[in-house]
C-alpha cells in the first residue's frame, strides 16, 4: 500500500475519520493497529520481524536502565544491536556477501558452493532498525529514559506515516508527542494538506515521469553519446529527489493531519554550494543519524585532521552501503566521503589564508550549478546497474561527449518540462527559508500555482501507484 | 468583418445548447467568485481554488474550440487509435445535427463499412471509436441519442460480443456520474475476471477528476511539441498498421485468439442497458449481424457465433422494438471483400451498405420488423 495508491487514500480516509472521534489513549491503540495493518499489507509475515525488533528493544532498554553495573548494561546493548543488525544484515546483505565470496573463490580458481537464499527484503527494514538502534543507544548513553509504556514504544517503531521510508525518527522527538493529547489546529491541517499535495506532486509528476527518461538512458548499453549520460544523470537527480522527498513530505503531511510533527528530511539539496550543505539538506534524518551514532562515536573531528578524514570516509562508505548490497552504493559513499574531505581541507586552507571575495548572486549561482554537477556525478554512480555500466558511462562522458545524439534535445526538453515547477517552488522555499512558501502569501499567484500543480498532476502525472525507490533500501 | 464571419460560421455549425450551457457555467463561476470575494468566508481560498479549476475545465473541455484544436493537432501517432477517435467524437459532439435517418455506431469495422457511403449520401452518419463494443455503446449512450437518428445501427458479431469489455479503453469514455455507482458491481466483477482492478480504480478516480480522463490529450500535445516519435525513432502507427502489414495481422490475430465466451454475458449486460436507455428515449435500434473474413473462421468462432446468436435472440424477445438483420438477409461478404481479418474493402462496403439500407427500408415500411 504505497502513498500514491487508491488503497492508501481509502485507508487514510478511514483512519482519519475514525481517529478524529477517539480519545487520546484509544487514538494510540488505533494508530498502532492501523500501522500494523499498513505494514502487513505488503507481507504479513514481516509483521513478526517488526514485532520482534520492538519487543527486544523495549525489554533491552528496561534492562539497561535498571542495570547499575556497566557489564550487564553493555551486554544488553550488544544483544539488542546484534538482533537489530542481525535482521538487517541477514535480510539485506546475506546474498550479496555469499555471492561475492563465491565469486572471490572462483577468481582464485577454487569452486565452492556457498548457500544463497532467496531472501526477500522486508520493506522499510533499514529505517525501523536504525530508529530502534538510536533508541537503545540513547538509553545506554542516558540521553533518554526508557519508555515504560509498551504501546507508546511500539507506536514509535511502527508509526505508519514514516514506517517504511522514514524520516528516521528519534524517540526524544516522537514519544512525547504520543504521550500528550493531540492538538489538531486549522494551521496544522493546512500545513498537512500542503505537504501531502507537494509530496504527491513530487512523486507523481516529477519522479515517475523522470523515471521514464532515466530508463531510456540507462537501458542502453555500450558507448552512448556522453550528452545522453549527462541528461540521464540530471533526470535521475530529479527522479530520486522527487521520489524520496515526495515520500517524506507525504509522510510529514499525513502525520501532521493526525497531529504529529515529523523531522524534516529534505530541504533544498540542489540549491547548495558545497557537499557539507548538501548533506544538511538531503536525507537529513539519515545523515544526522550517521553523524550522531557513527561519526561522533568514531571520534568525529576530535582527534586530528587525518582521523577526521578517516571517520568521514568510513561514515560515508557505510552510509552508502546502508542503501543496499551493491558495489556501486559503496563507491557512491566513498565519492561523497572524498568530496566532504576535499571540502573540509579547502575550508581549512581558506581559513588560514582568508581571501575576501565579494559575494554576488552570479558567483553563488555558479557555485550552485557546479555543486549540482558534482551531485549528478554521484547519482550516476548510484544509479548504474553495475560497475561495468558505470565505466561505460564515465567513458562516454569523458571521450564521447560531443557525438551526435538524436535523443538529446527531446530528453533535455522533457527534463525541463518535468522539473521547472519543482525548481521554481524550491527556489521560493529557499528564498523565504520556509517549506510553506505560499501559506501567508496574498494575491492571486499562490492560487495560480496550486491550480497549475493540480492540472500538471492530472494531465501528466503517472498514477500507476509506482513504488518508491527508497522502499528497496 | 472577419470576426462577424467567424461568429456567423460558429453559430451555423454549433449546437446553440452547448454555447448557452458554456456561457451559463462561466457566468455562474464569475458570480460565485464575486460572492466569495465580497463575503470572504473562512474557506474562501478553497472556494477560489475550486472555481478556478472549474473555469479551466470549461475552457479546456467544455467548448468546441478546444476540442477542435486537439482534433487538428493530434494524430494517432501522438495519442493512439482509441484516444484519437475519442477526440473525434468529443469534437463532433458540439455540432448541430439535423437528425439523419440512420446512425451507425461501432468500431473501426463500422467506420470502414459506412464512412465512404455516408460522405456521398445524406441519410446516414457514423459514430465510431477504435475497439468500440457494447460497454462503449452504453457509456456513450447520450452522445448517440444526441444525434437524433431514427435508427441506430449496430454492426455486431461474436467478434464484438466475445471480446473483453475493455476497462482500459472505457477510462476515456465520458464520465457517468451517479450511473457509475449503479454499474459499479458489474465493473467490479468484470475487473476481477479481466484482472483489470487497477483500471477500475482509475475509472473511479476519473469520475471525481474528469480532467484525468483526457490526460492523453495533453500528454500527446507535449510529445508532439517535443517531437518524441522522431527523437526515439518510433514508427508511425499508420505505417506500422497498414492493411498489408504483418503488425496488423498479428494484432487482429491476437484479438481473434482472445475471443472468449465468458465475455458475452458482460457485453450482453451493457447491450441490455443500452437498449433500455434507447427504449426510454424512444430510439429504434437495429442489430445487423456483423461479418468478418471467412478465412479466419474456425470451430471456435463458430461455437462463439452460436452462443452470440442465442444471446441476441434472448435480447430480441425482451426488447420487441429492437430490429435484427442476420447475415443471410444482407450481402454475404467473401474473403476477397476484406482488407484483413475484419475490415472490409471500400468498394465492397459501397456495395454492401445500399443493400442493407434497402432491406431496412423494406423492413420498416412493410412492418416486418422482426425476423
Amino acid at each position: 500500500m504505497v502513498f500514491n495508491s487508491f488503497e492508501f487514500l481509502l485507508f487514510f480516509v478511514f483512519v482519519y475519520a475514525a481517529y478524529r472521534f477517539m480519545r487520546h489513549r484509544t487514538q494510540n491503540l488505533f494508530l498502532l493497529t492501523a500501522s500494523y495493518f499498513f505494514y502487513g499489507s505488503w507481507d504479513w509475515r514481516f509483521l513478526f520481524l517488526l514485532f520482534l525488533s520492538t519487543v527486544v528493544d523495549y525489554f533491552c532498554a528496561q534492562k539497561i536502565a535498571v542495570s547499575t553495573d556497566s557489564k550487564p548494561k553493555k551486554a544488553w546493548l550488544i544483544f539488542s544491536l546484534c538482533v537489530n543488525l542481525g535482521i538487517l544484515g541477514f535480510f539485506k546483505y546475506f546474498n550479496f556477501f555469499a555471492e561475492s565470496l563465491s565469486g572471490l573463490f572462483v577468481s582464485c580458481g577454487v569452486h565452492i558452493d556457498i548457500i544463497t537464499l532467496k531472501v526477500i527484503l522486508p520493506v522499510g527494514v533499514s529505517f525501523y532498525t536504525f530508529q530502534s538502534i538510536s533508541y537503545i543507544v540513547d538509553v545506554y548513553w542516558k540521553k533518554l529514559k526508557p519508555e515504560r509504556n509498551f504501546l507508546d514504544y511500539a507506536l514509535f517503531v511502527a508509526f505508519f506515516p514514516q514506517l517504511v521510508a522514514g524520516p528516521i525518527e528519534r524517540a526524544q522527538h516522537m514519544i512525547p508527542q504520543f504521550k500528550s493529547p493531540r492538538v489538531i489546529t486549522a494551521q496544522k491541517n493546512k500545513e498537512g494538506v500542503w505537504f501531502v499535495y507537494w509530496g504527491l506532486f513530487l512523486k507523481v509528476f516529477v519522479a515517475d515521469n523522470m523515471a521514464r527518461i532515466v530508463d531510456i538512458v540507462f537501458k542502453q548499453s555500450g558507448q552512448i553519446p556522453g550528452v545522453e549520460v549527462l541528461l540521464g544523470s540530471y533526470a535521475f537527480a530529479f527522479q530520486i529527489f522527487g521520489d524520496f522527498a515526495g515520500y517524506s513530505f507525504i509522510a510529514m503531511g499525513v502525520a501532521r493531519l493526525l497531529g504529529f510533527d515529523l523531522l524534516s528530511n529534505f530541504l533544498f539539496p540542489y540549491f547548495v554550494t558545497n557537499p557539507r550543505d548538501f548533506w544538511r539538506n538531503w536525507h537529513i534524518s539519515l545523515s544526522s543519524w550517521l553523524k550522531d551514532y557513527l561519526y561522533v562515536p568514531l571520534g568525529g573531528n576530535r582527534n586530528g585532521e587525518l582521523k577526521t578524514y578517516r571517520n568521514l570516509m568510513l561514515t560515508m562508505f557505510l552510509g552508502g552501503l546502508w542503501h543496499g548490497a551493491a558495489v556501486t552504493f559503496g563507491i557512491w559513499g566513498i565519492y561523497h566521503g572524498v568530496m566532504l574531505c576535499v571540502h573540509r581541507s579547502m575550508t581549512a586552507v581558506k581559513k588560514k589564508n582568508p581571501i575576501r571575495l565579494e559575494s554576488s548572486l552570479w558567483k553563488h549561482s555558479i557555485k550552485v550549478v557546479l555543486m549540482f554537477q558534482l551531485t549528478c556525478l554521484g547519482w550516476l554512480i548510484f544509479r548504474a546497474d553495475s560497475v561495468g555500466q558505470l565505466k561505460d558511462m564515465v567513458n562516454s562522458l569523458l571521450f564521447n561527449f560531443g557525438s551526435y545524439s538524436q535523443k538529446a534535445p527531446y530528453l533535455a526538453c522533457q527534463i525541463l518540462f518535468y522539473s521547472w515547477m519543482l525548481l521554481l517552488i524550491q527556489a521560493v522555499q529557499k528564498r523565504r527559508n520556509n517549506l510553506f512558501p505560499f501559506m501567508e502569501s496574498r494575491g492571486l499567484w499562490p492560487l495560480v500555482v496550486y491550480v497549475l500543480m493540480y492540472y500538471m498532476l492530472l494531465f501528466w502525472g503517472e498514477f500507476g501507484g509506482q513504488e518508491f525507490i527508497y522502499f528497496q533500501f | 468583418m472577419r470576426l462577424v464571419n467567424i461568429i456567423n460560421n460558429y453559430f451555423s455549425v454549433t449546437d446553440p445548447r452547448f454555447s448557452v450551457s458554456l456561457l451559463t457555467e462561466i457566468a455562474t463561476i464569475i458570480v460565485l467568485f464575486l460572492i466569495l470575494s465580497l463575503r470572504k468566508p473562512r474557506w474562501f481560498k478553497i472556494g477560489y481554488f475550486v472555481l478556478f479549476v472549474l473555469l479551466l475545465r470549461c475552457l479546456l473541455f467544455g467548448n468546441q474550440f478546444s476540442w477542435g484544436l486537439y482534433y487538428q493537432q493530434l494524430t494517432v501517432d501522438e495519442v493512439g487509435w482509441r484516444q484519437q477517435s475519442v477526440i473525434n467524437v468529443e469534437y463532433y459532439k458540439f455540432f448541430k445535427y439535423p437528425g439523419k435517418k440512420y446512425l451507425a455506431v461501432g468500431s473501426s469495422q463500422t467506420y470502414v463499412m459506412y464512412q465512404d457511403y455516408s460522405k456521398k449520401h445524406n441519410n446516414i452518419t457514423v459514430i465510431n471509436l477504435a475497439g468500440m463494443t457494447p460497454i462503449d455503446f452504453f457509456l456513450y449512450r447520450k452522445y448517440i441519442t444526441a444525434r437524433k437518428p431514427e435508427y441506430v445501427l449496430l454492426y455486431l458479431s461474436e467478434f464484438d460480443l466475445a471480446k473483453e469489455p475493455s476497462l482500459p479503453a472505457a477510462r476515456s469514455d465520458p464520465p457517468q456520474g451517479l450511473d457509475f455507482l449503479r454499474q459499479l458491481p458489474v465493473y467490479w466483477e468484470l475487473s476481477k475476471t479481466a484482472h483489470k482492478e487497477r483500471e477500475l480504480k482509475e475509472m473511479m478516480v476519473m469520475e471525481l477528476f474528469p480532467e484525468y480522463k483526457y490526460s492523453f490529450v495533453f500528454k500527446g500535445l507535449v510529445q508532439k511539441l517535443m517531437k518524441k516519435n522522431e527523437a526515439l525513432g518510433i514508427q508511425s502507427l499508420y505505417e506500422k498498421l497498414h492493411p498489408d502489414s504483418e503488425e496488423l495481422k498479428k494484432e487482429i490475430g491476437g484479438t481473434l485468439e482472445q475471443m472468449d465466451g465468458r465475455w458475452i454475458k458482460y457485453q450482453v449486460y451493457f447491450l441490455r442497458e443500452f437498449f433500455e436507455y434507447c427504449r426510454d428515449k424512444h430510439f429504434k435500434v437495429v442489430i445487423i449481424e456483423g461479418q468478418y473474413n471467412p478465412l479466419v473462421r474456425n470451430e471456435s468462432t463458430a461455437r462463439l457465433n452460436d452462443l452470440t446468436r442465442v444471446e441476441i435472440a434472448k435480447l430480441l424477445k425482451e426488447f420487441n422494438e429492437v430490429g435484427y438483420i442476420p447475415t443471410a438477409d444482407t450481402m454475404p461478404l467473401l474473403a476477397s471483400d476484406f482488407d484483413d481479418a475484419v475490415h472490409v474493402k471500400k468498394e465492397s462496403a459501397l456495395r454492401y451498405v445500399p443493400t442493407l439500407l434497402n432491406k431496412l427500408e423494406a423492413m420498416y415500411t412493410t412492418g416486418s420488423e422482426k425476423k
